[in-house]
């Protein structure tokens, strides 16, 4: 095994910004591929092996990584989520958020009129987003003048995808609702209100809670 | 060199058979274990190594750890405990096979044979 040379491994970093990857998780992985088997070959062999390496990680393989990297990172956070919900399978202090859940529900139950929800909805929204936004900000890369994302870690990219999520759902429950007979939903009205309510809540708390953990692992590595 | 579409089959199995052998491995790992494993004759290609991890990572058999290696980053596999189950089952499916497979292609072998 041989250490490579600054031009080697520029070769192998040019190539690789070439291809548009989504996830840096993919590009990681991929370069220490590439690294592996290239220290690997004597110095001679090294523009065969590139080439051949080349070939290998065409885009197709680099999109199937990427939609199967993207599955595990969904299917990981709504496990997660899932998980901040048995409150009683977590440590004592995580009882607090059960409060923190029964208050908010109460303070809906009791201002259970249009602008009260609004209002409330609102201001938890105003809390929520910017908490889960500043956990995970740092992990991705905008392009603000095409409006897009560069490069992301999978995790963090599907934590903002779902606040989105959560975001539309909430713009298109308060257009219902504040289309639905003035403050008076009826008794009807008030069920649906809170059977949308609530899981959008709990989707939102337990999505909050799972991007400060994620938060604190990252900060937990990078002491480390 | 060994059938492209014999190696697809039995990729998954591979991987975890590997992983449940060496507590965790990397990529490329992987494929020079094969490798020399079988010296030369099954190449694992990259085009079908990795999508077939993260689909087995999706389907939480295999779960992951980043480390610092020589100033790049590392991904780790590890088999988890469904992946654990999965080996046994994949192992007894594939030796099932296997001893069919014997008896179709000789047939003078008697019904009980067992490998």
């Amino acid at each position: 095994m041989r250490k490579l040379t600054e031009k080697e491994l520029d070769q192998v970093n040019k190539r690789l910004k070439i291809i548009p990857f989504l996830y840096g998780e993919i590009c990681d992985e991929i370069k220490d591929h590439y690294l592996s088997e290239l220290e690997k070959k004597p110095s001679d062999e090294f523009q065969d092996a590139l080439l051949q390496l080349n070939k290998a990680f065409n885009r197709s393989v680099v999109e199937r990584m990427e939609e199967n990297l993207k599955r595990s990172t969904e299917r990981a956070i709504t496990q997660m989520q899932w998980d901040k919900l048995k409150f009683w399978k977590l440590p004592n202090y995580n009882i607090l958020y059960l409060f923190l859940l029964l208050i908010t529900l109460g303070v809906v139950y009791l201002y259970l009129d249009v602008e009260g929800m609004t209002l409330m909805v609102g201001i938890f929204s105003l809390v929520c987003i910017p908490i889960i936004w500043f956990s995970i900000w740092k992990d991705i890369s905008f392009s603000l003048m095409q409006f897009r994302v560069n490069s992301a870690k999978a995790f963090s990219y599907q934590i903002m995808t779902r606040s989105g999520i959560y975001f539309y759902s909430l713009y298109f429950f308060c257009v219902t609702y504040t289309n639905w007979n003035d403050s008076n939903p009826g008794v009807f009205g008030t069920v649906v209100i809170w059977l949308i309510d609530i899981p959008l809540l709990l989707y939102m708390l337990t999505l909050v809670q799972v991007a400060l953990d994620w938060k604190q692992k990252q900060l937990h590595i990078l002491t480390r | 060199m060994t059938n492209n579409n014999l190696i697809k089959g039995s990729l998954q199995t591979i991987i975890l058979k590997l992983l449940e052998e060496n507590e965790k491995m990397y990529g490329y790992e992987i494929t020079q274990r094969v490798k020399e494993l079988t010296a030369g004759e099954i190449k694992l290609t990259e085009g079908a190594l990795y999508p077939a991890l993260h689909k087995m990572e999706a389907d939480g058999l295999l779960s992951t750890e980043i480390q610092q290696v020589d100033n790049r980053v590392r991904k780790y596999y590890r088999l988890t405990q469904d992946g654990q189950k999965e080996v046994i089952a994949k192992m007894s499916e594939l030796q099932g096979f296997v001893e069919n497979l014997q008896r179709i292609l000789t047939p003078s072998l008697k019904p009980g044979f067992n490998i």
